[in-house]
């Protein structure tokens, strides 16, 4: 770099000089012309050859000239008196051109003098000033340049490569390698104050990436804790859109729901997956309302498969505490905790069961009956219908009792039972022990026909009349006496209505066992 | 009565250095040449060119001969500044330039002006140059400095 500066330094400054020189010469030359003026204007006016020619020799010894000539005036008829020449005298341009003056005569010229400078000469001479000056110039060059690239070297470049290497050192997936770069200390120079900035920016970097890890530990265990905590609860957990389809849920909540064989949900809209839809629907969209309570429980039934399940089920309403810009308008989760409760379920039902139902006939006891049969009445009042209620009393069954003992009364208690059931099936019958050998059997019916009640209820004396095993090879046979009351016509009270049909039952008993006596007709 | 002597003294004395004096603060010179030349006129221009020793001839061609008069001398000195403004130290210092190169030569040189017309008279080549007093019929003019 420095010798090619100095190499274009030197051609410039070469043409320059040579230009100078090419002046200076020029300039001698014109004195070397002017000195020989007064000789050279005294052989024109001569007209002296000889002189001239002296003249003109003397002025080619200069190593400056060329050529020169010396011619005189053209006189009056027209022949040039004088012409020497000498060398080479054909650049006109360049010629230094002095007029002769009339030695005597001021105002008179007689001639004139050439001279031709020497270019090659000139040049030559230019040149080897010009080349001694270049390689001093390339010289110095050369040296200031190892001295500069010295300097650069040694307070530049070096400190630059270490602070590079040490930099290189860093390695930012690891924040212990973000140590301060060393530097001198006590330089105010700007590869210091630059190391002193990185040093600063590094320690900063390392705060913040130190924080950094450090939160990211904490959030990785609380998420590994919150994780083992969703997907080890034995509660099924879900996460409900505003459409209500599950967004997320656990392994837990994906037991529950799969079927065996299966390995997916079979549908991930939630009402669907269980079996009372609307109510989910209406109860998804109560809770996402924000003037109700923010958290509701509820029981559901659901078929798995061929199982039924059931699930105790808690809803909560998800308000989400970032406050998202993302979308303007918040989605409202819902969340549910659902726990297999179906044997506590089947639990509760076995115990309403056994507590509504006698234990020996599977009737409903008395308690229950009598509950059942409320509502039933307050259900044919409101809707216009009818409630047929049968008081049945056994006969002859205190002696089979004292005879056979307890356990045949049992059974013959079983089989009555059983043959009231097999009589009165229908969804809206209803058959009480209400204690004893005492019975009612009850029908709720739309419209009141008295000879098929009558019917049914001959059928029903008939069919308890047959014999009943009490051993396998000991029968017995019992009979029963029917009285019969029409809600609301007997009586729109159930107690009223009982009463009557009590009444009846013991009139038929006064009056010879075995019939049916509907208190309709004993009222006329 | 005045005597002769008186009469010079008194009279023609403040005269003659009248005249004297004139002569010596500006002689008046005439050029001449032989009776017989051709040439009745010259011009300034043509007697510095025979002077100077430009050309050894007359411009009619015939062989010129300057005379000088005696080295040294005033008059010679005079003509000189008259002719071409130069005096004879200088008019000296030329021919001395010449003296190794060139065919010009310098006048030759007479003794005295009685000399230097004696020799015009005699030398049908020769030219030279006399104060304007000293003119003689021997000899004719042919250039009056102003």
């Amino acid at each position: 770099m420095a010798i090619v500066v100095s190499l274009v330094s030197s051609t410039l400054s070469y043409y320059s000089g040579f230009k100078e020189k090419k002046n200076t010469n020029y300039l001698l030359v014109q004195q070397l012309a002017q000195t020989m003026e007064k000789t050279a204007a005294i052989a024109a006016y001569l007209n002296d050859k000889e002189l001239s020619q002296e003249i003109i020799n003397g002025l080619l010894s200069n190593d400056l000239v060329q050529g020169a000539s010396l011619e005189g005036e053209a006189n009056a008829k027209g022949d040039m008196a004088l012409f020497i020449a000498n060398g080479t005298i054909n650049k006109q341009k360049e010629a230094v051109l002095v007029r002769l003056v009339h030695p005597f005569l001021d105002d008179t010229y007689i001639g004139a003098l050439s001279i031709y400078p020497d270019d090659k000469f000139i040049q030559q001479q230019a040149q080897a000033a010009l080349k001694k000056e270049f390689i001093l110039m390339l010289i110095q060059s050369i040296v200031i340049a190892f001295f500069v690239s010295l300097v650069v070297q040694r307070w530049l470049t070096q400190p630059i490569q270490n602070l590079t290497d040490s930099f290189a050192k860093i390695n930012p997936s690891e924040p212990e390698t973000l140590k301060m770069l060393t530097f001198k200390q006590g330089k105010r120079d700007e590869i210091s104050r630059l190391t002193h900035g990185i040093n600063a920016l590094m320690n900063e970097l390392h705060l913040t990436i130190s924080n950094e890890q450090t939160l990211r530990k904490k959030t990785q265990e609380l998420e590994a804790k919150f994780r083992l905590i969703f997907e080890q609860a034995s509660a099924g957990i879900c996460l409900l859109d505003s459409k209500n389809s599950i967004t997320t849920f656990n392994p837990a909540f994906k037991h529950y729901f799969t079927v065996p064989g299966e390995k997916e949900l079979p549908t991930l809209n939630f009402p669907e997956l269980l079996s009372n839809e609307d109510e989910l629907q209406s109860l998804l969209d109560d809770i996402r309302s924000a003037k109700n309570p923010p958290q509701t429980t509820l029981d559901v039934e659901c078929k798995v498969g061929y199982k039924t399940v059931w699930f105790h089920c808690l809803f909560v309403r998800l308000t989400d505490q970032r406050e998202s810009k993302r979308s303007p308008k918040q989605e409202q989760l819902v969340e549910v905790i659902l726990h297999d409760v179906t044997e506590r379920a089947e639990r509760e039902l076995q115990t309403r069961f056994e507590a509504d139902h006698d234990p020996l006939t599977g009737l409903l006891n008395r308690r229950a009956g009598d509950k059942r049969l409320k509502k039933a009445l307050r259900e044919c009042i409101k809707h216009n219908e009818h409630l047929v209620l049968m008081m049945i009393d056994l006969d002859k069954f205190k002696p089979i009792n004292d005879t056979y003992g307890h356990e045949a009364g049992d059974k013959v208690l079983i089989e009555i039972a059983h043959r009231f059931k097999t009589l009165f099936h229908e969804k809206n019958d209803m058959c009480i022990r209400l204690g004893g050998d005492e019975f009612i059997v009850a029908r709720q019916i739309k419209t009141y026909d008295k000879a098929a009640t009558q019917q049914k209820a001959n059928a029903l004396l008939n069919e308890l009349k047959h014999d009943i095993n009490i051993t396998q090879n000991k029968t017995c046979a019992v009979g029963a006496s029917i009285g019969i009351a029409v809600a609301p016509n007997d009586g729109n009270e159930l107690v009223a209505l009982m009463l009557n049909a009590d009444n009846m039952l013991y009139h038929i008993k006064e009056t010879g066992r075995g019939q049916i006596a509907f208190f309709d007709e004993f009222k006329k | 009565m005045m005597s002769p002597s008186n009469l010079f003294i008194n009279a023609l004395l403040p005269l003659c250095l009248l005249v004297v004096s004139f002569y010596a603060k500006s002689t008046e010179f005439v050029v001449v040449v032989n009776k017989s030349n051709a040439i009745n006129t010259l011009s300034k221009r043509e007697i510095i060119d025979i002077y100077m020793g430009r050309y050894l001839t007359f411009p009619d061609g015939e062989t010129s001969k300057p005379l000088d008069l005696p080295a040294q001398s005033t008059l010679k000195n005079d003509f000189y500044l008259k002719l071409v403004n130069k005096d004879e130290q200088k008019i000296n210092a030329y021919w001395a330039r010449l003296l190794f190169s060139g065919r010009a030569k310098p006048p030759t040189p007479s003794t005295s002006v009685e000399d230097a017309i004696n020799k015009i008279a005699s030398s049908q080549f020769a030219i030279g140059y006399i104060p304007l007093s000293q003119v003689t019929d021997a000899v004719k003019v042919v250039y009056t400095f102003d």
